[in-house]
């Protein structure tokens, strides 16, 4: 017995002809000759149409418009230099929900589960590391991850750039600025993350504020960030600066955000890793607060209205065959 | 007539062969709601994985390729004649949509279609995968001197997300599908030390309790516990008990998500029940 859900193999599934299959023709081989031509032009006539679905990684710019389309969504523009700890500060937001509900919002879904998990997962004690660490982001197209949470009934849909920091470095040194940086003026929320882990010295500190400043008049430029945009200083990896390091860096924070003007909501120091849990949650708990803060107000996200039927699926085979033809 | 087609799903090993065994005795002993119609269906496959179940021996995993499953005409007060259509599909099917992201259209199709949701997890066989931190806390507690090393577990994924990752491919398959039903069946039921299935579900899948809470104004979705053997068949004089049995459906057993004993057909009664 054959199972229409079983995946297809490489090559074509046999073809009933009179009297048996291709490989055991029971009619003469003239007769076949047709059907063979055909098998060879088309080889794939048989063969099962595959549906391929998303979910195991970052969505792309375009699916991320897709997703807007469909839903009210919160774009979050997450900036900073490489190695900040952008990609991390994300993943472990997403990973305070593997324990449970968090500062009163539950986990309501994600397009990007499996991709969250996999970046995750070098965080994990199967990992067999013995430090988390987060891969690099690798890719050079800015892209999205997806998060929806519920509060007191609502839900909201949450869009994270993930996007590398080599990307900012063009705004830092102005060859890129405003209205050239993808998503800026999409954005409702902006988090610049500073590497804390480079501020223990004074002339790391001094650099990195430098480059903040640059990175953050860049994304402020005509056509980048909207004026209502509020926007968070986050300084991450707290927890390797001495704790006596950290009100200096605190007040180093309040100075440029002086600086910037009032554009700045609320510089933090965080911990998104380590040993100090009550930290880290309150560390992650401030962010959570302040993404989730601006949704008041807003329409809830509605359930999906879908223009084609299904969404979540990319394209079939043959779609994936006309994309490359 | 009418077709009901309940799309069981679930990773190899989940219990979904057992429960189609478990079901289909209950409902030829007419200890269900839905009736069964007639003598003419093909019921060679159900046949043998009941007989299976009665004497105590272990349900061989679909393999690859097969999906015979149970194809039974049923009546009931609240539906007409209908064709129930269980189809025993391999879990490495699921297991590929998963690993690979991809499935065939007849199969996404089906689950575009589907009257119902069962979606099967083995209790026996889940997987928590601490952080490196956590990890490391718990270790500096049973001795401050000794440096963390990690071990590496290659096959050890987070259950709770490839639970959730499939329930949302699953209920996104089509759009009416988040306003249907999903059943989620714990098999192995009697391995583990809580009562209620929803008890368990919230501690050992708190992401997934989290989706089903925020999502329930549209998701319909209620868990069961399902032990189809009664218990192991590992341990002789478990295994002795339970050939004593005379009747396989007080040895295998079923509760609702709040551990009270319900009957064995229920989680696809309730997946089919109309509001």
């Amino acid at each position: 017995m054959t199972d229409p859900t079983e995946p297809a193999e490489d090559t074509p599934e046999a073809v009933e002809v009179p009297g048996g299959t291709a490989s055991e023709p029971a009619v003469a081989a003239d007769d076949l000759s047709d059907d063979v031509d055909e098998l060879e032009l088309n080889p794939t006539t048989s063969q099962p149409r595959k549906v391929f679905v998303g979910g195991e990684a970052p969505l792309t710019v375009a699916e991320g418009f897709q997703l807007m389309a469909e839903r009210e969504c919160r774009v979050v523009l997450v900036a900073g230099d490489a190695n900040a700890g952008k990609t991390t500060l994300l993943v472990e937001l997403w990973a305070r929900f593997l324990t449970g509900a968090f500062r009163g919002r539950r986990f309501a879904g994600s397009r990007t589960l499996e991709a969250f998990s996999r970046m995750h997962a070098s965080a994990r004690a199967s990992s067999g590391l013995d430090a988390a660490v987060t891969p690099r982001t690798p890719h050079e197209a800015p892209q999205f991850l997806h998060l929806r949470l519920e509060e007191a009934g609502r839900l909201a849909d949450y869009l994270l750039t993930d996007v590398r920091g080599e990307y900012f470095e063009q705004v830092v040194d102005g060859e890129i600025s405003g209205g050239d940086v993808e998503l800026a003026a999409r954005a409702d929320l902006c988090i610049v993350v500073l590497n804390g882990d480079s501020m223990e010295s004074g002339a790391g500190l001094q650099e990195t504020l430098f480059r903040a400043q640059h990175l953050l008049g860049g994304l402020l430029m005509p056509g980048g960030l909207r004026d209502s945009v509020p926007i968070l200083l986050v300084c991450t990896k707290a927890d390797l600066l001495d704790a006596n390091r950290r009100p200096t860096v605190d007040a180093e924070l309040a100075k440029l955000a002086e600086r910037i003007g009032d554009r700045i909501t609320a510089t933090l120091l965080v911990s998104t890793r380590g040993d100090d849990r009550e930290y880290i949650e309150e560390s992650l708990g401030q962010i959570l607060e302040r993404l989730t803060a601006a949704q008041a107000g807003r329409p809830e996200a509605t359930p999906v209205e879908h223009s084609d039927g299904r969404y979540f699926w990319r394209r079939t085979t043959d779609a994936l065959k006309a994309g490359e033809s | 007539m009418s077709d009901l087609d309940v799309v069981f799903a679930g990773l190899p090993g989940t219990g979904k062969t057992s429960y189609i065994g478990l079901f289909y005795f209950a409902v030829t002993r007419g200890e269900s709601v839905l009736r069964w119609g007639n003598y003419a269906d093909n019921r060679e496959h159900a046949n043998r994985l009941a007989e299976r179940l009665i004497r105590c021996e272990s349900v061989e995993r679909t393999p690859l390729g097969q999906s015979a499953g149970l194809r039974l005409s049923v009546t009931s007060g609240d539906l007409d004649d209908a064709l129930l259509a269980l189809p025993d599909t391999s879990g490495e099917v699921w297991e590929h949509l998963l690993v690979d992201r991809e499935w065939d259209e007849d199969l996404s199709s089906r689950v575009s279609r589907a009257s119902a949701l069962c979606v099967f997890v083995n209790a026996a066989e889940w997987h928590d995968d601490p952080t490196i931190d956590d990890a490391r806390a718990a270790a500096n507690a049973l001795d401050p001197t000794a440096p963390y090393e990690g071990h590496s577990s290659p096959d050890m994924e987070l259950s709770q997300v490839r639970l959730l990752d499939l329930i949302q491919l699953l209920v996104e398959a089509e759009p009416s599908r988040l306003s249907s039903r999903l059943c989620i069946i714990i098999s192995a039921f009697d391995t583990v030390a809580v009562d209620s299935p929803d008890q368990w579900l919230e501690s050992n899948a708190p992401l997934v309790w989290q989706f089903l809470g925020a999502n329930e104004r549209t998701l319909r979705w209620a868990v069961f516990g399902v032990s189809a053997q009664g218990g192991t068949y590992a341990d002789p004089d478990r295994l002795e008990e339970l050939r004593q049995s005379t009747n396989l459906l007080e040895r295998g057993w079923v509760k609702d998500g709040e551990g009270v004993r319900v009957g064995a057909a229920t989680p696809v009664e309730w997946a089919l029940m109309d509001e």
